[in-house]
């Protein structure tokens, strides 16, 4: 399946992504284009408008993909004679798991960075149906990724500028389907984990496809779909990972052709438009992209901190370049105002074709809420707002 | 003789040959030569069916090719990767 990205409107999901908050398909595939710049230099290139058009402000959880992005940025601004970038993160006192502090001091000292900002919220006010996202949600309506509706809280408080982000960090700086193999090449101890993902990454297509389905049905069950409903999102998510080449550099220029991608960057920049602010995501920079692709070869890296210290070890402090934890902000969109819904929830809004309204009324009820009925909550939501 | 198929996966990356017995926990890879005669070992072949096709392929002496051949076809041998077709 295909699709034309459209530029110039938000990209709308259709009833069947909304239910499953996802966005399957691949664009139309292009050729990896030739490129004489490093990975560093295609990376500062995307970063460098940014930092000349100024203010520049860069997302900063403490994360791998946000403190990269933030180096390679202070280190270009100093280099160039230009501001530092500001570091923007998000904290709540309230939920200790999403405390990153010692993490992003580790980097913010290692960076010698004077100018932070660190704004702090509760989840209630960065709740998915907080009166910020209503807000939002009124104004732009139900979007994917349905947290953009809570991103207004942060650009509200910079002066208009650029914000750069380590968007798609995971996906791109991650190992690739040749991975396994790649390590069994260069002798690394062959675990039975790694025998075994080494076979799947040499399985033909079809095997790959309904491995993946089956490990998605088993991994992220998503109880509220109805069954066919479920069964068909795994086999379109699969059918969409399946094709991940398996050469280094084709899998990695594959990535631009996912249409999840598209759609995030589109909506985020035109929410952001709205309060003056212009969006960046340097990891996601299809020159950088193809210079990543252009280093790596056929055989790529070693995984993920390889491929870190490979582009940042000048720039990061060794622990955050090995760093394999990461924080959890789930429940920092789950506050007071979805539970209040949720329950006096009548159970219309939403396609029951597509849904089982009780079990989505769990899920949001739940301990472990999960961003996966966002844009469910926001539909149903808005539809009780215009019976009101 | 042709290649074992139970429990052995391989896929050409870039006109090299990735050989995974998953059984011996083995990961083997070829030349451009082996990753000829592995592709026709999909398929039950004859030590007569290889040579020719290393002859065709690389334009050496049907001596070398068979040299060749027969050297390859041992080393698979040595890590129980061929079984007899008939089998």
């Amino acid at each position: 399946m295909t699709h034309a990205i459209p530029v110039h409107d938000y990209i709308r999901s259709d009833p069947f992504e909304v239910a499953t908050c996802w966005q399957h398909g691949l664009t139309e595939p292009t050729a990896l284009p030739a490129t004489s710049r490093t990975p560093r230099e295609a990376l500062e290139a995307a970063i460098l408008p940014a930092l000349v058009e100024g203010p520049c402000y860069v997302t900063f959880s403490g994360g791998r993909d946000s403190s990269a992005v933030l180096a390679v940025a202070t280190d270009l601004a100093r280099r160039k004679g230009l501001p530092d970038p500001v570091p923007v993160t998000r904290v709540y006192p309230d939920l200790p798991e999403s405390d990153e502090t010692e993490w992003q001091e580790l980097v913010v000292s290692h960076l010698r960075i004077e100018n932070w900002l660190r704004l702090e919220f509760t989840e209630d006010e960065t709740d998915l149906i907080g009166p910020a996202a209503r807000l939002s949600i009124r104004q732009h309506g139900i979007l994917w990724p349905p947290a953009l509706h809570s991103h207004g809280l942060v650009y509200r408080h910079l002066s208009g500028g650029a914000m750069l982000t380590g968007e798609g960090g995971d996906a791109v700086l991650d190992a690739r389907r040749i991975t396994p193999l790649t390590l069994l090449r260069r002798r690394r101890r062959a675990t039975r984990r790694l025998w075994s993902d080494a076979a799947k990454a040499l399985a033909p297509a079809p095997v790959r496809r309904r491995q993946i389905a089956r490990d998605l049905e088993v991994s992220d069950p998503q109880l509220w779909l109805r069954p066919d409903v479920a069964r068909r999102h795994e086999r379109l998510a699969a059918a969409d990972e399946a094709k991940q080449p398996l050469r280094y550099d084709n899998a990695t220029w594959w990535i631009n052709s996912r249409r999840f991608w598209a759609t995030m960057t589109t909506n985020q920049s035109l929410i952001a438009s709205t309060y003056g602010v212009r969006t960046a995501d340097p990891l996601l920079d299809a020159g950088f992209l193809a210079a990543l692709a252009h280093a790596g070869g056929i055989w790529g890296f070693n995984g993920r901190t390889s491929t870190m210290k490979a582009l940042f070890s000048d720039l990061l402090p060794p622990a955050l370049l090995a760093r394999r934890t990461k924080a959890s902000f789930n429940n920092a969109y789950s506050g007071r105002y979805t539970r209040e819904f949720a329950t006096a929830w009548d159970g219309t809004g939403v396609d029951t074709e597509l849904v089982d309204p009780e079990a989505l009324r769990a899920m949001w009820l739940s301990d472990t809420p999960t961003m996966s009925t966002a844009m469910l909550l926001h539909q149903a939501w808005l539809a009780s707002q215009s019976e009101s | 003789m042709k290649l074992r198929r139970d429990g052995v996966t391989w896929r050409e990356i870039d006109g090299e040959m990735v050989i995974l017995d998953l059984k011996t926990s083995k990961y083997l890879t070829t030349n451009r030569a082996g990753t000829t005669l592995v592709r026709l070992l999909a398929e039950d072949r004859s030590t007569g069916d290889l040579t020719d096709a290393l002859v065709t392929e690389f334009g050496i002496s049907t001596d070398q090719a068979a040299g060749d051949v027969a050297t390859f076809v041992d080393s698979l041998e040595q890590r129980g990767l061929l079984q007899d077709a008939a089998l």
